[in-house]
């Protein structure tokens, strides 16, 4: 079942055109790897689909399954979104000092639940829940008491992303360059994690520049994105054949 | 009537021939001085127009109302059993809410004892000269050496209209507290009520030698009252004062705060959160005089703005010739959540003495775009997102709060705040400013 349609998009961020009539179809169970050079505007692409305020969608629109029915999804705000299960873990996740990473991930859990008619975890009951999902991605408990990403190292960060998404078990997710300021051991705890997570009801879009990442969560779909839209789709094969070529004879 | 009129019903109740003495010198002054306006320096940002033309009435005698029920049972709903209290209630000690503290009053004093206490140096600043034109009766509180308190000492200063007239009530309490060599004490004064009153404290505190003591001045007054807390901290060796300033509400809430860093190795860590809504306004003058050398002063100020609300915050750090090693910070942050709300940030450094450290920095800024859209694409929403920021942003004061208990109680207050703040969407961008001063 097809979960994300994109038909056409265009979108600029003050006067810069970064989305230039991309065209993208999603189903259910599917896991998309989008790679580029860098500077090419993927992260643009997952802040769109997430809602980012800084960007104007100029033309084209962006459909979502929401209870069998595709909906505009730009319609919906950020927090809207997110509720309806898009998900976006980000290449720099930001910090928020005074706020816990527990009582952050605890009301973010409880708004969701909140959305679809269910009942909001007391704080015990949620402290619980979360420590199974933090034992997927081997965290320590002390990083629920700490400020949300507050003097977190680069791995810590990312891992604390795909925790929000064990916590929140979306339907699609964006991985915008996880990999990026991973070493080998946190990319491949990241790897199982996400792998885990993976299911036939959810779909995952992974943004990379490298390789590495897929070597670990392994693509159905290959994309190859430059100058504001897809320039060509394949199998896991040609993100080999990227990492032996580069980029450039896309040119 | 006029804050300045009629001491003559005020002199003719009976008290101490040194009393009135001390009391006339300062209603003469006050008298010939002319009322603080915005050409003052220190009155630049802050307009006392129509709290001089407001007429106001005093509350004379110390028990009539606390043989009010209502207002009793009214004030008692706020009293927490972890706090040993003592209250004012409309500008009246109640004698009835007297615990096992040393306290006592100055009307109590022998004349050597007085002088101890009173001095007869006449200060220029207004607000003070108008508290000692008004004094009645002064609580003296003697910590002795080596006590601790592990309750928190709370003053309380209630205002409620049940019974008293159409004018409201100027009242004027003075406060002595000395704390003995190696004490340890948590002090609180909270401010609160439910209609107009203009209260307007004076509080002189001296640390002996190794003493701690924990301050915490709590403000969350009625919307068209005034409250002006004149403290000075007197600070002898190795002696350590932390001092919070929590307002939140209030039309005018003042905080002129003095520390006097008279013995080697003295500390002061200064606090303060102010949120200010609708058109009320909070306003900090610090004054931090390092006179001896080895010692540390912090500033730490937070303040969240909304609405047409304004903030001042005006400090001065003053290092004197000699005294070296010194080492002071002093630090301004403000979020505006209103392009109609304004800070006034005005550092003052004096610098006398080599080296020494001293820095200050003020920032003024709105909410991170990005951490609120970080938030929202969790799924808690913009106006949720907005308030979780905000308290992580006050929030940060509090964590220095050494007092568990008090703590708690004070994140409980701020919250309940936050959580009636009203978000504006035309927040303008401001560019934040950073400066920053050091001399080897």
């Amino acid at each position: 079942m097809t979960m994300l349609e994109i038909k056409n998009l265009h979108a600029k961020i003050e006067e810069k055109e970064v989305l230039k009539g991309l065209n993208f179809k999603v189903n259910a169970g599917e896991v998309h790897a989008i790679m580029g050079p860098n500077g090419s505007g993927k992260s643009s692409f997952s802040k769109i689909i997430a809602g980012h305020p800084a960007y104007t969608v100029t033309a084209g629109e962006v459909l979502y399954e929401i209870n069998f029915k595709m909906k505009n999804l730009l319609e919906l705000s950020v927090d809207e979104r997110a509720k309806e299960g898009v998900f976006l873990a980000m290449q720099y996740p930001i910090e928020v000092p005074g706020v816990s990473n527990f009582h952050f991930l605890q009301m973010s859990y409880n708004a969701v639940l909140k959305h679809h008619g269910s009942e909001e975890f007391s704080e015990n009951d949620f402290r619980i829940f979360v420590k199974e999902k933090m034992k997927l991605l081997q965290m320590r408990e002390d990083f629920l008491d700490r400020d949300v990403n507050v003097g977190f190292s680069g791995g810590e960060k990312k891992r604390n992303e795909i925790l929000q998404m064990a916590v929140l078990s979306p339907r699609l997710c964006i991985l915008d360059e996880t990999d990026s300021g991973l070493d080998i051991d946190s990319l491949k705890i990241v790897g199982e994690g996400v792998n885990k997570l993976r299911s036939k009801n959810n779909a995952i879009i992974l943004i990379t520049h490298y390789q590495r990442l897929l070597d670990f969560i392994r693509p159905d779909f290959v994309h190859i994105y430059a100058d504001g839209k897809i320039q060509q789709t394949g199998g896991p094969e040609l993100a080999l054949k990227l990492e032996k070529q580069g980029y450039d004879w896309l040119k | 009537m006029n804050l300045t009129d009629d001491f003559q019903n005020l002199n003719s109740l009976p008290t101490t021939k040194s009393f009135q003495a001390w009391r006339s010198l300062a209603q003469k002054k006050v008298t010939e001085l002319p009322f603080p306006t915005r050409k003052q320096e220190e009155w630049k940002y802050t307009n006392l127009d129509e709290l001089k033309a407001t007429s106001w009435q005093s509350n004379f005698g110390t028990t009539a109302i606390g043989q009010k029920d209502n207002l009793q049972a009214e004030y008692s709903k706020f009293l927490l059993s972890q706090f040993e209290t003592i209250s004012f209630i409309n500008g009246s000690y109640q004698k009835a809410t007297l615990q096992s503290l040393p306290v006592r009053f100055t009307s109590e004093l022998s004349e050597t004892e007085f002088h101890t206490y009173f001095s007869s140096f006449l200060t220029e600043d207004y607000f003070e000269l108008l508290n000692r034109a008004w004094s009645q009766e002064g609580l003296i509180i003697e910590i002795p050496a080596g006590k601790s308190y592990d309750k928190p000492l709370c003053i309380d200063f209630y205002y409620s209209s049940s019974d008293l007239k159409k004018e409201p009530l100027a009242a004027h309490p003075r406060i002595f507290i000395n704390v003995g060599a190696s004490a340890n004490l948590k002090l609180i004064f909270r401010t609160f009520g439910k209609e107009s009153y203009f209260n307007n404290l004076v509080a002189r505190v001296n640390l002996a030698k190794d003493s701690h003591v924990e301050f915490v001045n709590f403000q969350a007054n009625f919307n068209s009252s005034y409250s002006f807390t004149n403290i000075d901290f007197s600070l002898a060796e190795n002696s350590t004062l932390k001092s919070f300033n929590i307002s939140l509400s209030g039309k005018l809430n003042r905080e002129r705060l003095n520390i006097r860093h008279q013995g080697h190795g003295a500390s002061s860590f200064c606090y303060g959160a102010y949120l200010t809504q609708e058109q009320a306004q909070s306003d900090h003058y610090t004054n931090i005089e390092h006179l001896v050398g080895q010692g540390k002063s912090v500033q730490l100020y937070k303040g969240l703005l909304s609405d047409e609300s304004r903030a001042v915050f005006n400090g001065r750090v003053f290092i004197a010739p000699g005294a070296i090693k010194t080492d002071s910070t002093q630090l301004n942050n403000n979020l505006l959540l209103s392009s109609k709300a304004e800070i006034d940030s005005k550092p003052q450094l004096e610098i006398l003495a080599d080296d020494v450290k001293a820095t200050h920095g003020t920032t003024v800024g709105q909410l991170d775009e990005e951490e609120i859209f970080y938030l929202q694409s969790r799924g808690i929403s913009k106006t949720a997102a907005i308030q979780l920021l905000a308290r992580g942003f006050v929030f940060e004061i509090l964590s220095h709060v050494e007092d568990k208990m008090l703590q708690t109680w004070l994140k409980s207050q701020l919250a309940e705040t936050l959580n009636d703040l009203k978000i504006s969407d035309d927040q303008q961008s401001h560019s934040p400013v950073q400066k920053s001063l050091e001399k080897k």
